[in-house]
């Protein structure tokens, strides 16, 4: 199957394209200031932008099937306009106009199968609230595809929070960092809470097997919702220094008290209105068992991998 | 390997001063598959006092006598830039494989001659820049390779440093020039390895402030490929400053042979000695704890690995040598000294 795939250079484009299997021809749809030197080596690019319906046609010309991950997100640091300027028409022109081009274009070609990447908050079983302008255009994107009376079958895939190696975009550095460089961590170094952490390798599998099975529906790639002082204490494990990761008793009534004082008598070095007392992370409902019948690597994995990778690239 | 079934290396040094007695002279003498067998040096009290803390049998006043009586399979030619042409061919003739330290000599004619000797003689060499030894420099190199730093738009070095404490660097006979003949080869072979290809020189000064005989002070700038290349050295009195900026599309990193700072892909890096604080609160406040530089005890480590391996792709072999002599020769080329 010849298959396009947008945002290619993103953190999951780039390692699903190296994961891509024989038997299927990934074509990289790039912009001119896309990153191309983060695709592999083998792997077709065809100039293109969402925005421009016709180089989309174009690029779909002898192609089988799609996958569109492709949209603004502040957090992924690839778009032209910088986080905090990133307007609303822009979300909308990206990621639902865009999204709406992709799939006319699809129908208007001979793509018979179309994989929608979605986010976590815009599984139809996630209850979420104030939701971001990129999560709500995401969502809307993803609408499109049940709304519209295409000619092609298509999936709906929602990862939770992915990790894993060739992260060249250092989304998931911060903390990684933070566990290296302090030999005691302990909140809100580490912010307690809950995460869902799931191996980018699993979210590219089940990329590629709801391309060859599209079943018109929403499927979660997830791992389980692990308390995020497991997450720290992976992270402090994988630390060469023998960092310690300490949890203060009584922290979700003590740490906001501790942090007010502090900023009431105007000792904090830091901005401590900024500080997240208390995060949950792309948590899904513990019922939620559907996933691709994919290899699931371990939310442990992911975690490894992804130190490993910082380490291998000296940023650890 | 000697008449006596020894599979030892014999292991000579010519000229022991300071960067032989820290490099070389520790790293030969405590190595198991090296004898240090023989030293060299025109100062009678050095080359005793030398030969005694390093347990060296043999000793020549003349660097050529030894080369031409032991039968050296490693030498390291620790002497001035003057002089290395000479050393190095004679050693070359000989068979001995050649740790050359830098400046690799004074001028491209020499250089060329000493790359063609070793050529010939089918030897393994290697000259002394250390920067692809040092762990953020290394580092560097790493996240430049992961397109991590994206497109390099600029680089800026400044490097000073105290007057060299041996005179022979005021002499340009012996020293090829003042302070770029003393810095500018480690600066230069780590732009080499950065870039990947050779610069033109936009612009050159050059300035005798306060040495009479040769520059103390020079600023130069470099076009690699369209990435502009700022280098100021100064041999200041009393003081040592290493800095580097180099300035991405994707960051910018501080650095310099202790501390890398800055940030990639809008994210804080702040290392030193290619480690991690064991405290790091906001940014404002880091504490390192160890931590040291040796990369000279790896550079000669190097060497002597690929010496045991037959291997002649050494970091810096001779070619690399000329590469950089060459862009120093034109570096003086272009600044008259003022």
């Amino acid at each position: 199957m010849r298959v396009l795939v947008t945002g290619g250079t993103g953190y999951i484009g780039v390692n699903l394209l190296q994961r891509f299997p024989d038997k299927h021809t990934p074509v990289a749809l790039v912009r001119e200031s896309s990153r191309t030197e983060l695709l592999p080596d083998h792997v077709e690019t065809v100039r293109g932008d969402v925005t421009e319906f016709k180089s989309l046609k174009d690029a779909m010309t002898d192609v089988d099937g799609v996958i569109h991950m492709a949209a603004v997100n502040p957090g992924s640091r690839n778009s032209p306009e910088i986080t905090s300027s990133v307007s609303a028409s822009v979300f909308k022109s990206v990621n639902v106009d865009g999204t709406q081009n992709v799939f006319d274009a699809a129908a208007e070609t001979d793509v018979n199968s179309v994989v929608y990447l979605g986010t976590t908050k815009t599984h139809p079983a996630v209850e979420a609230e104030d939701l971001s302008m990129y999560v709500q255009t995401k969502g809307e994107g993803g609408d499109l595809l049940k709304s519209g009376d295409y000619p092609f079958d298509y999936a709906i895939v929602h990862p939770t929070y992915v990790m894993g190696q060739r992260d060249y975009r250092l989304k998931r550095y911060e903390a990684f960092r933070l566990a290296a460089a302090n030999a005691l961590l302990t909140p809100p170094m580490y912010t307690p809470g809950r995460i869902n952490i799931v191996h980018v390798d699993t979210v590219a599998d089940s990329l590629l097997y709801y391309l060859e099975k599209p079943t018109n529906n929403h499927h979660m790639v997830s791992g389980p919702n692990v308390n995020r002082k497991r997450f720290a204490k992976l992270l402090t494990s994988l630390s060469s220094q023998r960092t310690v990761a300490f949890e203060i008793p009584f922290q979700k009534t003590l740490l906001p008290l501790a942090v007010k004082a502090i900023d009431t008598i105007g000792i904090a070095n830091v901005d401590t209105s900024r500080l997240v007392l208390n995060s949950e992370t792309g948590m899904v409902p513990q019922v939620h068992e559907e996933r691709a019948p994919v290899t699931q690597k371990s939310w442990q994995t992911a975690v490894r991998d992804t130190w490993n990778w910082y380490e291998d690239v000296k940023l650890l | 390997m000697d008449l006596f079934g020894s599979d030892k290396l014999r292991a000579g040094v010519i000229g022991v001063g300071s960067v032989a007695t820290t490099a070389h002279l520790p790293t030969y003498a405590n190595h198991p598959d090296i004898e240090l067998a023989a030293i060299a040096d025109l100062d009678g009290q050095c080359r005793a006092t030398i030969a005694d803390d390093f347990g060296v049998g043999t000793t020549y006043e003349s660097g050529e006598e030894m080369l031409a009586t032991e039968d050296l399979d490693i030498v390291s030619i620790c002497t001035p830039a003057g002089t290395h042409r000479d050393l190095f061919v004679a050693a070359a003739q000989t068979g001995c494989h050649v740790y050359c330290e830098k400046p690799m000599t004074t001028d491209v004619e020499g250089a060329e001659a000493m790359t063609e000797a070793a050529r010939e003689a089918n030897i393994i060499t290697q000259i002394g820049y250390t920067r692809a030894y040092v762990e953020n420099y290394r580092r560097v190199f790493s996240l430049v390779e992961n397109h991590l730093l994206g497109d390099l738009k600029r680089l800026e070095t400044h490097r000073v440093r105290s007057p060299p404490a041996s005179g022979w660097n005021f002499d340009p006979e012996l020293s090829g020039g003042g302070v770029v003949a003393d810095q500018l080869g480690h600066i230069v072979d780590f732009y080499l390895r950065l870039f990947g290809t050779t610069p033109d020189i936009n612009d050159v000064t050059l300035e005798r402030l306060d040495v009479p005989t040769v520059e103390d002070y020079a600023q130069i700038e470099f076009d690699f490929d369209g990435t502009t290349v700022e280098t100021t050295l100064h041999w200041t009195p009393n003081a040592q400053h290493h800095q580097n900026v180099l300035f991405g599309t994707g960051g910018l990193l501080e650095f310099n042979m202790d501390s890398l700072t800055g940030h990639v892909q809008g994210e804080t890096v702040a290392q030193k000695y290619g480690k991690q604080p064991f405290v790091d609160i906001k940014g404002e406040f880091r504490a390192w704890w160890g931590g040291s530089n040796d990369f000279h005890d790896k550079r000669v480590l190097d060497f002597v690995d690929h010496v045991l391996k037959d291997d002649h792709d050494t970091i810096a072999p001779v070619q690399r040598g000329l590469d950089v002599t060459r862009v120093i020769a034109e570096v003086y080329e272009r600044g008259d000294v003022q």
